[in-house]
Order: structure tokens, then C-alpha cells, then sequence
């Protein structure tokens, strides 16, 4: 069964200064979803990104991605992520190019097809443009760009919309959806904007101050949620309940 | 190693350092024009007697050398390690599947390269031109001979290594610290009080050459260091 998940977290705990942050978590990813990541500020989303990628370490708790141990493989697994964590940071004299190049030799990857990531994302027409002259909606369509062009199997990516316009939103959504169905990636995504993981993810979690108290299909939750995920998401975070037997 | 270092060259504008080292060499010429026309100024003056042999000169020439070229390593060192480990980008760094201490390694090879390289031509230029007029219109009441050649050759020698050893131990107290203005400002102490002992020991090779290899061993045990915090760093 492990081969047909792509992230499986096993009893996650993280303490940071003897505070625990990340309580007994589990998570599942299968292959070939979007998982929607919810949870309010500050409950943890971050550093389970931030410990599935082994950028941090857990206290205890094992983290299993693709079927082979994060710690004991992290190179391996490293090459198979693309990801964006937090606000995205770029070399800022260099073009939106240059960057993605300089991005693809640290990944050790030979002749990609740069342009084409470019016009992705909707930023075909920067040239030379350094990127200390970008917006931010277009630093966030590069932090993007940066996380798919190594065609990764799995991508991470921690409010990737912020800052994007309606357009931008939209094209996004489209552009995911079509990396997981053509290119055969799971998506891992966190976002505060509910109607957006409300029309692309397969899965929902929810994080609430740093345990994951649910993982469900977001079918199930429409089924008992009608109106949507975000009167879900209200009763949850109020503790009203909200549990889904699916 | 090399492709890494190629691409660390890709991620800094290195032409700000070469320009910076070209105002250093015109700033380090001047200087050891006026070393050398002191005792003009007040040739009664018994103190100015310092300034007449071209040995004590190069000494002093060579402690400043080693200052100026140290503080411009660590201001390298804040640019390519402190503020890459210390920002949101180390995020990105510790993204890639690269082995963290080839990557470090790889920058402190390129700064302590630079180093060596720029403070060797800088140097070799300004002796040759100072040399030459010299020769031509002396400003100094001695004579250049194959010792001074050789003193001015191992001074050189011997304050470029100190340099790259002492740039690299503030580059760790500014890593431990987390801050570039600690990097250079211990560069700045650092920096005084060996050229306060040296100028003390003008004439003394051997004691120049155990500072080196102190400075220097110092360097590597710190660079030791910081490689295995890098390789446990959490971010």
C-alpha cells in the first residue's frame, strides 16, 4: 500500500524552545491528488512542509516520502520535490531566466525547457527584466515557475496565490490541475483562500493548533457541507464539530 | 566543486569587488607615498626615522595591505555566507539536493581565492610603480637591494595568508552571531590588533610567521566548525 502514497507522516512532534508546535501528526498523501492543507495562522502548516522536506527535523515521528525514509534519503527525495515555502526568494539582479537556470544546475538538470515553464506561469514576456523590478504577484508566478520546471513528483507549496490577481488565481488553478493530471504530480497546498482548495484538492486536512484533526475527501465534506468548505472550515476551527465519517 | 563555484560567481555581482579592489590599490599607492615622504615633513623630527628604510616600510605598507584586504574579505564573507545562511534564502538553499558543506566549501574557496589573487596584484603593482619612481626620483634615503626585494616579497607572502585566516574567523563570529555588522566589525578588531603586534615586531620574520600560522590554523579549525553547524542547521 506505502507505494501508492507519496507523503505518509507517521506521529510528527516538534518542540521548539521545550514547546511543543507539532502534536502526534499523521498525514497521507496518495499519488496523483491535491492535497489542501488548512488551518489558521501560526497552527503548524509551515513546519510540516518545512519537516516533510527535512528542512526541519522532527522530535519523533517517522516521515516516509515516495515509499523511502526523508532522513536516510533526503538527497534522493530532494531531487523528486519542488516546493515553495513562504515568501519566495530570488537573486534579484538576475532575469526571471537566469534564475530558473541557476535553480536547474543546483538540481543537476541539463536542457529544460525554460521558456515553456515561463509561459506557464504567465511570465514569458520578462526578457532581461531583472527581478528586483517584478511585482509581487510576479515574484509569486516565479517562486512557482521554480517549483515545477525540475518536474518534480511531488510539490509543496505554502500559500502559493498570495498576491496573485483574479487572473492569476485562475490560471494557477488551471495549471495544477494539469500537473496532476499530465504530469502525474501531487500537490501538496496550503492556502487561506477556501474557495480556491475548494475547487482543486481531492483531500482535505485540517491543522489545528499543530495536530492534524482531520483528513478527508473533499467530496465527503461537500456532502455533508453544501455551502461549501469554508462553513466546514468555521465549524472546525470553532470546535463546533464538523467531524466527517466518510 | 568548480561548477559550484561557478554558480555562487553566478549569484554575486563579483564586478563590485573588483572595482572595490581597484580603489583599494590607488588608495594603498598613495599611502605608501606618504610612509615614504614622512620624513620630509619634519626631518628633525627623531620618531619619523621609522620612515627612512624601505624594510620598516614595507613592513608597515604590508600590515595595512593585510587590514584593508581582510576587511574586504569579510564584507565578501557577509555577502555570500552570512547572508545566505542567515535569511529566508537558506530555505532555498537546503532545497537543492547538494551536499550543504560542498556548497559552503565552495564559497569560502571563491572569497579566499579572491583574497589571495587580488591582494597579490595589488601589491606587485604597487611595489613595481612604487620601486620604479623610486629608482628614477627617491624619496626614501636608503637603497633597494635583492633583502628588501625578498622582505617585501615575503611580507607579501605572509600578510595574504593572515589575511584569508583572520577574514575567515570573523566570517565565524558573524556566522555565530548571525549578523553582518559583527562579521566586519570583528574583522575591524581583529584586523587592529595583529597589525598593533606587528608593527611592534617590525623587523621579526619569525614572529610574522607564527602569526600566520596561528591566523591561519585558527581559520580552518573555524571553517571545521561552521560546517558541522550547517550540516545540522534547522531552518
Amino acid at each position: 500500500m506505502t507505494t501508492e502514497l507519496a507523503v505518509k507522516a507517521t506521529s510528527l512532534v516538534k518542540t521548539f524552545d521545550d514547546k511543543e508546535v507539532i502534536k502526534h501528526c499523521n498525514m497521507t498523501v496518495r499519488k496523483g491528488t491535491i492535497y489542501g492543507f488548512l488551518g489558521a495562522n501560526g497552527s503548524g502548516k509551515t513546519t510540516i512542509f518545512k519537516m516533510l522536506m527535512g528542512l526541519l527535523i522532527p522530535n519523533a515521528g517517522k516521515v516516509e516520502i515516495l515509499g523511502k525514509s526523508s532522513f536516510e534519503n533526503k538527497n534522493e527525495i530532494l531531487k523528486s520535490i519542488g516546493s515553495m515555502i513562504e515568501t519566495p526568494v530570488f537573486y534579484d539582479h538576475l532575469s526571471a531566466k537566469e534564475n530558473l537556470e541557476l535553480h536547474l544546475s543546483y538540481m543537476g538538470i541539463v536542457n529544460p525547457q525554460i521558456e515553456n515553464t515561463l509561459e506557464m506561469v504567465g511570465l514569458e514576456d520578462t526578457g532581461n527584466l531583472p527581478v528586483s523590478k517584478f511585482s509581487l504577484g510576479m515574484r509569486q508566478r516565479l517562486g512557482i515557475a521554480r517549483a515545477i520546471i525540475h518536474k518534480p513528483r511531488i510539490l509543496i507549496l505554502d500559500e502559493p496565490i498570495n498576491g496573485l490577481d483574479p487572473m492569476g488565481i485562475r490560471k494557477m488553478r488551471e495549471l495544477f490541475l494539469n500537473l496532476v493530471k499530465n504530469h502525474h504530480m501531487t500537490i501538496l497546498i496550503s492556502s487561506h483562500i477556501l474557495s480556491e482548495i475548494e475547487h482543486i484538492a481531492d483531500t482535505i486536512g485540517v491543522i489545528v493548533n499543530g495536530r492534524i484533526v482531520e483528513e478527508v475527501s473533499l467530496s465527503s465534506i461537500k456532502n455533508q457541507f453544501p455551502d461549501g468548505l469554508e462553513d466546514y472550515f468555521y465549524n472546525i476551527m470553532s470546535g463546533n464539530g464538523g467531524k466527517i465519517h466518510a | 566543486m568548480l561548477d559550484l563555484m561557478k554558480l555562487e560567481l553566478k549569484k554575486t555581482n563579483i564586478g563590485t569587488y573588483i572595482h572595490s579592489t581597484f580603489v583599494i590599490s590607488i588608495v594603498l599607492l598613495g599611502f605608501i607615498y606618504l610612509l615614504a615622504y614622512m620624513p620630509r615633513v619634519n626631518p628633525n623630527d627623531p620618531n619619523l626615522d621609522l620612515f627612512v628604510s624601505y624594510k620598516n616600510i614595507i613592513s608597515l605598507f604590508g600590515a595595512l595591505s593585510m587590514a584593508t584586504f581582510c576587511i574586504l574579505a569579510s564584507v565578501m564573507y557577509s555577502r555570500f555566507v552570512i547572508e545566505e545562511y542567515t535569511g529566508k534564502r537558506v530555505i532555498l538553499l537546503f532545497s537543492y539536493p547538494t551536499s550543504r558543506e560542498k556548497i559552503f566549501v565552495s564559497k569560502i574557496i571563491i572569497v579566499t581565492l579572491f583574497t589571495i589573487i587580488s591582494m597579490l596584484i595589488c601589491n606587485t603593482l604597487i611595489y613595481t610603480i612604487f620601486g620604479l619612481s623610486e629608482t628614477f626620483f627617491p624619496l626614501v634615503k636608503d637603497t633597494i637591494t635583492l633583502k628588501v626585494i625578498t622582505k617585501a616579497i615575503t611580507t607579501t607572502m605572509i600578510m595574504t595568508v593572515s589575511a584569508v585566516g583572520l577574514s575567515i574567523l570573523s566570517m565565524a563570529i558573524g556566522f555565530t552571531k548571525k549578523s553582518t555588522p559583527a562579521t566586519i566589525v570583528s574583522a575591524i578588531l581583529l584586523c587592529s590588533i595583529v597589525t598593533n603586534i606587528s608593527s611592534g615586531t617590525l623587523n621579526s620574520n619569525t614572529l610574522a610567521v607564527i602569526f600566520m600560522t596561528i591566523t591561519i590554523l585558527a581559520g580552518i579549525i573555524a571553517a571545521k566548525m561552521i560546517v558541522k553547524k550547517i550540516n545540522c542547521m534547522e531552518v
